[in-house]
């Protein structure tokens, strides 16, 4: 296996989560967008750890503190996502309008 | 192993100012377990001590010769001090500003300052971060507490659908950012200190590979993201109009500075291989977010978002000290956000004392103040005349000095468009002081006619009175007396050694024995001749 298909399947994996980040209206799924961009991060950084730095691997200790800190923000962003449901009745982002000029 | 000798090996004493805010964080987080609801009358107390205990911490920590620590993971060097003491005193301001407001919404004082402190504390990492794992921790906990504290009044649809908006925009921009972080280490052939992440991008010939110019974007991508640069900066108005104000206040100081530390010690320590680039793409978002903030802020009805977008303008600005790369540039660029700091956060104090009264930000609602409040309006018209660069007011020197240096540096453009934008910025600045001081008896508004009396004995109103009163003077005097500002942010950049080689270009490399430094040099020194 070469390191270049690895570096294509987290680029994949980044460009589908930047697509469900810009279609979604359902705040979930944003959030489950932005986990697959993490996600995506996590394959290359194991990737480059595992080609190119197989002696120091900071690549896998950096996944273990990006996987962290996704469940970290996860929990905030439902956390919210819970809040404004219980205020508003609804997750759907169009209907959030109360603030534009 | 020995607790000390593991002290001493990984040089802990450079992070002890935020050793002091964790000790301060836990004791507010169980005092207020303990005690319960009183707390609320010591806790700000107890925070702004190790606020500014730490901000006396740092000063020892000052031309530390021995600033690396945590085997390259943070490093407290001059600039990165100075960017802790802004962010930690803009912390302890916006403490001072908030016990009155969240007190008066009733929720909880003591989870706030919890909250604000971790932001803090995350902003003054990413102030010294110097490896990529520590940026992104960092990065993620000031953006963690703030979407918190940006949600905070939980009842208030408007802070939620604010605290929403900015965790899915900072959240993909932190993972975008991640993004091109991931890059940076696959370049480098798996290396995660920015210095050995230079040397080894040079070394392994891939200093003009596409994968570099896709990292160097998506990096930036992220750093806009905090600093609020246009095109970036679609978050900011929604924000600071749904969030409560304090909260405000801090993310447009603190956070915001903490953004521009990442931004100098990132680009200049890992991407001098493409420094012709970075330096495009931040002139082109200097001059966006210069314009753009600046216009947009004309048509602004509530304070709010005017100062949303006054402070995008603002950022505009100080990107002018980045994009120079001279000496004169980074310290103008101290000295502005210095100067920034007092009156952003005065403006912010006198808008938080009038939503405290009358209830409402709306700017058409301020008319008429001065016969009701004469020490708000005198503190708000400084605030702003400085913020709009009107002298002898602080904010003055502080553009006099940016654009002189731009002006040194050939960068005629943006200094122009700068004085330009500048001007269009004193308008809007202006209308809101005319609005309070000219305005006859009659065509007093609704709130200011039923403006409640004076009363600085209610509780939580002191430290608010002291903050007005502080930024007041601070604004007005700043300018007048700014020399010794001038000379602090002057000698943080001359004694910050990474700063050093992208200026100095006739002295000789600090560390030649570094492999691959010398083409290094040469390659900046032609970037920044050419």
């Amino acid at each position: 296996m070469e390191l270049q298909y690895f570096l294509l399947l987290a680029a994949a994996l980044f460009c589908i989560g930047i697509y469900g980040l810009v279609t979604s209206r359902n705040a979930i799924r944003v959030l489950m967008s932005i986990e697959l961009l993490l996600n995506a991060v996590n394959i290359n950084l194991m990737a480059f750890s595992n080609y190119l730095d197989p002696s120091g691997i900071k690549g896998q200790v950096f996944t273990v503190f990006v996987i962290t800190i996704a469940a970290a923000e996860a929990a905030v962003g439902l956390a919210i996502v819970l809040s404004i449901y219980r205020n508003r009745d609804t997750v759907d982002m169009e209907q959030f309008n109360l603030l534009k000029w | 192993m020995d607790f000390a000798n593991l002290v001493a090996q990984l040089n802990a004493g450079t992070i002890l100012p935020e050793g002091i805010i964790i000790a301060t964080l836990l004791l507010v987080l169980v005092g207020d377990l303990i005690v319960g609801r009183t707390s609320s009358r010591w806790t700000p107390y107890v925070a702004i001590a190790g606020l500014l205990a730490a901000v006396v911490a740092l000063y020892f920590q000052w031309n530390n010769p021995n600033s690396i620590s945590f085997l390259g993971g943070f490093n407290s060097d001059s600039l990165s001090v100075i960017f802790r003491v802004i962010i930690a005193l803009s912390a302890a301001l916006t403490i001072l500003m908030s016990v009155r407001y969240v007190e008066q919404s009733g929720t909880s004082l003591a989870e706030f300052l919890v909250i604000l402190l971790t932001a803090t504390l995350g902003g003054m990492f990413m102030a010294g971060a110097d490896e990529l794992v520590m940026t992104y921790v960092s990065f993620e906990t000031l953006g963690i507490s703030s979407y918190l504290l940006t949600g905070y009044m939980k009842r208030d649809p408007r802070s939620n659908e604010a605290a929403l908006k900015y965790l899915l925009i900072g959240a993909s921009s932190s993972a975008i950012f991640l993004y091109g972080i991931s890059l940076l280490y696959g370049l480098s052939g798996g290396e995660t200190r920015l210095t050995a992440i230079t040397a080894n991008i040079l070394a392994n010939n891939v200093d003009q590979s596409i994968g570099l110019l896709i990292a160097l974007v998506f990096v930036i991508a992220g750093i806009a993201f905090k600093i609020a640069a246009v095109p970036f900066h679609q978050w900011t108005p929604d924000v600071y109009e749904g969030s409560p104000t304090p909260v405000v206040a801090f993310l447009s100081v603190g956070s915001k500075s903490a953004g521009f530390a990442l931004a100098i010690r990132l680009l200049v320590s890992a991407f001098p291989a493409v420094s012709e680039q970075w330096h495009f793409v931040l002139a082109a978002l200097a001059i966006l977010s210069m314009l753009l903030g600046n216009v947009v802020a004309l048509a602004q009805t509530s304070m709010k978002r005017l100062l949303a977008y006054s402070s995008i303008g603002q950022a505009g600005f100080v990107m002018i000290g980045l994009v120079l790369g001279t000496e004169a540039g980074y310290a103008s660029m101290i000295f502005y956000l210095l100067i920034y700091l007092f009156m952003n956060l005065g403006g912010f104090a006198c808008i938080i004392l009038f939503t405290l009264r009358t209830g409402t930000d709306e700017i058409s609602e301020y008319s008429g103040l001065y016969q009701k409040d004469p020490l708000l309006t005198l503190c708000l018209s400084v605030c702003l005349l400085s913020l709009g660069g009107i002298p002898p007011l602080a904010g003055f020197f502080g553009k006099l000095y940016l654009f002189w240096a731009g002006w040194q540096a050939g960068a005629y453009w943006l200094v122009l468009l700068g004085l330009i934008t500048s001007v269009i910025s004193i308008y809007y600045y202006i209308r809101v002081v005319k609005m309070m001081v000219v305005k006859e008896p009659e065509e007093m508004s609704e709130a200011v006619k039923n403006y409640p009396a004076v009363n600085w004995n209610l509780p939580g109103m002191r430290p608010l009175q002291v903050g007005v009163v502080f930024a007041l003077v601070t604004t007005s005097l700043a300018g007048i007396l700014s020399n010794p500002l001038f000379t602090l942010a002057n000698n943080a950049v001359l004694l910050t050694p990474m700063l050093q080689p992208t200026i100095t270009t006739i002295q000789p490399a600090p560390n030649p024995a570094t492999p691959g430094y010398a083409d290094l040099e040469s390659e900046t020194k032609e970037a920044i001749e050419g």
